[in-house]
């Protein structure tokens, strides 16, 4: 599915005190089979953003389309389009409310329709794909480690077999094996089922890694809408909006200041490895040829 | 009630600690593991980090030296004052003040400045002192202004920033950090580790810091990594995070730039040390170019 | 739909009445609220609102704000006035089919709508000018004679001010909780009660859950802050009255006799008016 937000702006408690910009004048596209990263610091938007592209949140200008279609049109079916965006809040775990984490995943499937055998279905296929496997379906969702809860979480929202799937900040709070499971199931998730994710994260070394396209947020506005890679390259004005690009990008940017022929723009240790043994390699063989030329001449 | 002569803030002696798994009936099950034959000295005015993944113990650990938990077994000594004797738990929560992940549960008045003298009012600190040190704890972090705010309009680092104050208003000699910044965005995160590092080298104030962010534990003097409830390694920055495959295997890993600098070394890249921050590793392949003779490494 | 809510919000300012010690507001409050029902007179009605429209103007909260607290109460005034309106006996001045309304019913609902109005607007009043804690503050040292006869007064309003705290962060969780839900395809708003009240478990439970948790936690911090009941305990913001506390004091005085004098002395006939 393509959703297409359109000169989208948002505004809380509209014509009293408490009146508040969230969002501003958004454009943006995201396409079949996209990956996008969304940054932004607290408070910059993103996650009223994301509320807006389920249609949970009705935006107070602009319009959005979803193939094409206007979703505050009368009629437009909202709910339809919920398990279509399936979206994961923050700290999804404490969303969970069933006996069993089988009955609480089944929760979306049923909303949707299903029998209890078809949502049944989905929601081992969702479990198994999060890596929770039969042994899990009939324990308590309250008895599971902090990253389980959030895996069991996430798997509630696939059983709803969502085209596009938006996370809010999933890894927040996780140790670095928890934050690696999640992003890594993300990844396959979209390799495997072709499923298009936004994953809003302030972290920027997890948006690098994973990520195709980073859209940076500041003050309700779309700040960047770029390949990582130019997009990390403004590493000052990052800083400046509370942001911060990966320590790669700085070990780049402060070598190419020195003098080394290294390209700013990459944002991966692997990349980043790579580029600096290549100029190593060159400066030594340079050093080399200059050494054999002064030999010889000698 | 007795106090032993130490310099020592913390002394732990194979401290052990179980907690028992109740099932929904509520009946006693298995006895869990939380610490086993933990060992740890902190002098008075370190920086010690400890890092571990979730359910390493970490956070029962911290809670002992607060003497919100004692242990089952082995002995521990916070300033001086053994915590399983009930009877030292009010100094003990006066020398070693803690501050805690979520930020919003922690502040219990409606108004900055009143949360930062709620432990002092416990304390029975007359009124007149209370907001001496009030104001003095509120400038050290930096949000005297913000006095008058309630805590629901502060960001996340600031509510962290305010409840460090309220922790240092009470004068302790060491404060824990219980994965203090893990619920923070980067702003907030480095907001709060530049207050606790101002506080360690101007008041010379211990300083125990929790995390999962390998990149805050660089600052440290010493890093303690925990797993299954035991330590498992102890160094400086440096020595610890030299072994990255073997922090691997207890599931963490190495600020990048450490990671990058490793990678590098492997790759038969002259970096000698263990390389911490971003500056070091700019200086290591800087000074490595110089030494093959190569002051301008490449020709533009 | 919870952010409606406005007892219990305060509204900062530095009018006379926001400075007065909450002691003072409270018993102020409690004689308003007892002349209403104690002498309930068109007279001393009018000499009430005149005292109302005075401390809304002292109090320099904007009155739209004020009026947001009569607005939560609406329903209940009129089914109120509803019932009075129908079912008072007397002398009938409308009558189709079995249904009266008679010249007292529109008295008493008249005069219910003005009391309960009243009540509402002078609640409101304090709680718009006072902050939970200095409420909650004036309550403990106010009853502090209770604890003389075993009342655990500090632990009540240590509870309150804790529950005053954390209404928002609560109402804000459960809104997110809602959110999530729907964000899985529940539905709140459409179905039968039954249906209805069954969809609030997927967001009770949550919000059960997650206020123990909160509650642990902040259990778990005011212990290691030293919190160990209300013993020995100094405070920062002693409440100590001021010349213009006695000075209120004095006003109240004033307007509980001026309600007595005006319900005693003055009949006014007014017809529909009580």
């Amino acid at each position: 599915m393509e959703l297409q937000i359109d000169h989208l702006g948002y505004t809380y408690h509209p014509g009293t005190t408490f009146e508040r910009k969230a969002l501003d004048d958004i454009c943006l596209t995201i396409g079949s089979g996209e990956f996008i990263g969304m940054i932004g610091h607290t408070g910059s938007g993103k996650s009223t953003l994301v509320q807006h592209m389920n249609g949970l949140i009705k935006a107070t200008e602009g319009r959005i389309f979803v193939d094409g279609t206007n979703i505050y049109e009368d009629g437009y079916p909202i709910r339809e389009l919920r398990c279509r965006v399936g979206l994961v809040f923050q700290y999804p775990e404490y969303q969970l409310f069933d006996t069993t984490v089988l009955s609480d995943v089944c929760f979306g499937p049923k909303n949707k329709g299903l029998s209890g055998e078809e949502a049944k279905e989905k929601a081992r296929e969702a479990m198994r794909a999060v890596g929770l496997d039969e042994s899990y379906e009939m324990r308590s969702p309250f008895e599971l480690s902090g990253g389980q809860k959030r895996r069991a979480a996430i798997a509630g929202i696939l059983a709803m077999d969502p085209e596009l799937l938006v996370l809010d900040e999933p890894t927040a709070g996780m140790d670095p094996e928890g934050r690696d499971e999640i992003l890594h199931l993300l990844k396959k998730l979209h390799e495997e089922r072709g499923i298009s994710i936004v994953l809003v994260s302030h972290s920027m070394e997890d948006v690098a890694n994973y990520v195709s396209r980073i859209v940076v947020l500041d003050q309700g506005k779309v700040l960047w809408d770029d390949i990582p890679s130019r997009v990390f390259v403004h590493v000052e004005e990052l800083e400046k909006v509370g942001l911060a690009a990966p320590q790669v990008s700085y070990v780049m940017a402060k070598l190419a200041q020195t003098g080394w022929d290294v390209d700013p723009s990459v944002t991966t240790i692997d990349a980043a490895a790579e580029q600096i043994c290549k100029v190593w390699v060159t400066v030594q063989d340079n050093l080399k040829q200059v050494a054999d030329g002064v030999w010889k001449r000698n | 009630m007795a106090r032993k002569k130490t310099d020592r803030i913390i002394e732990g002696h194979d401290l052990s600690f179980h907690y028992t798994v109740y099932d929904s009936e509520g009946n006693p099950g298995e006895r869990r593991t939380a610490l086993d034959g933990v060992d740890i000295d902190v002098q008075q005015g370190q920086f010690v980090a400890i890092l571990g993944h979730n359910g390493s113990g970490k956070s029962t650990l911290a809670r002992h030296l607060n003497a919100l938990l004692v242990p089952d077994g082995g002995t521990l000594y916070v300033d001086g004052y053994d915590t399983l004797d009930a009877g030292n738990v009010w100094k003990i929560r006066q020398s070693t003040g803690m501050v805690f992940q979520n930020p919003d549960n922690q502040i219990i008045a409606s108004v900055v400045e009143e949360d930062v003298g709620f432990g002092l009012e416990n304390q029975g600190v007359p009124t007149a002192d209370i907001w001496k040190r009030v104001e003095e704890a509120l400038r050290a972090v930096g949000m005297w202004k913000m006095r008058g705010r309630s805590p629901n309009r502060l960001s996340g680092g600031q509510k962290q920033r305010v409840a460090i104050a309220g922790v240092i208003a009470m004068h302790p000699k060491c404060i824990v950090l219980d994965e203090a910044t893990a619920m923070l965005d980067p702003g907030g995160r480095k907001e709060v580790i530049r207050t606790v590092r101002e506080l360690n080298r101007t008041e010379n104030v211990t300083v125990i810091l929790i995390t999962h962010y390998m990149e805050e534990a660089v600052f440290a003097d010493r890093v303690i990594v925990m797993d299954h409830g035991k330590v498992v390694m102890g160094g400086t920055p440096r020595e610890i995070f030299s072994q990255v495959e073997k922090l691997k295997s207890f599931r963490l890993d190495v600020p990048q730039a450490t990671l990058l600098a490793w990678k590098l070394k492997q790759r038969g890249l002259p970096i000698k040390d263990t390389v911490l921050t971003i500056d070091e590793l700019i200086e290591a392949l800087n000074h490595g170019a110089a030494e093959n003779d190569l002051t301008q490494p490449v020709s533009r | 739909m919870l952010k409606e809510i406005t007892i219990g919000q305060y509204y900062p300012g530095t009018s006379i009445l926001h400075r007065l010690d909450p002691r003072v507001k409270l018993l102020g409050t409690l004689v308003f609220i007892i002349c209403l029902f104690a002498f309930g007179t068109t007279a001393a009605y009018i000499v009430a609102g005149v005292a109302l429209a005075c401390m809304i103007t002292i109090s320099q909260v904007p009155l739209s704000f004020i009026l947001r607290g009569l607005r939560m109460v609406l329903i209940l005034m009129l089914v109120t006035a509803l019932f009075n309106l129908f079912l008072t006996p007397g002398t009938a001045i409308v009558q189709i089919w079995k249904i009266r309304i008679t010249v007292e019913g529109v008295k008493m609902a008249v005069h219910m709508v003005f009391r309960l109005s009243f009540l509402v607007l002078g609640s409101s009043i304090m709680t718009l000018t006072t902050t939970p804690n200095q409420l909650t503050d004036g309550l403990e040292k106010g009853l502090g004679w209770m604890k003389k006869i075993h009342v655990p007064v500090h632990e009540i309003a240590m509870m309150m001010s804790i529950a005053l705290r954390f209404i928002p962060i609560l109402t804000d969780e459960a809104n997110r909780i809602m959110s999530a839900q729907e964000a899985r395809g529940a539905d709140f708003h459409s179905g039968g009660i039954v249906k209805r009240a069954k969809a609030l478990i997927p967001l009770l439970v949550p919000l059960f859950v997650s206020a123990f948790r909160r509650a642990n936690d902040l259990a778990l911090a005011m212990e290691a802050r030293g919190y160990h009941g209300g013993v020995g305990r100094t405070r920062m913001k002693p409440l100590v009255y001021r010349r213009r506390d006695f000075a209120a004091y004095l006003v109240i005085a004033c307007f509980a006799v001026l309600m007595f004098l005006a319900w005693r002395f003055i009949h006014l006939e007014l017809p529909f008016l009580p």
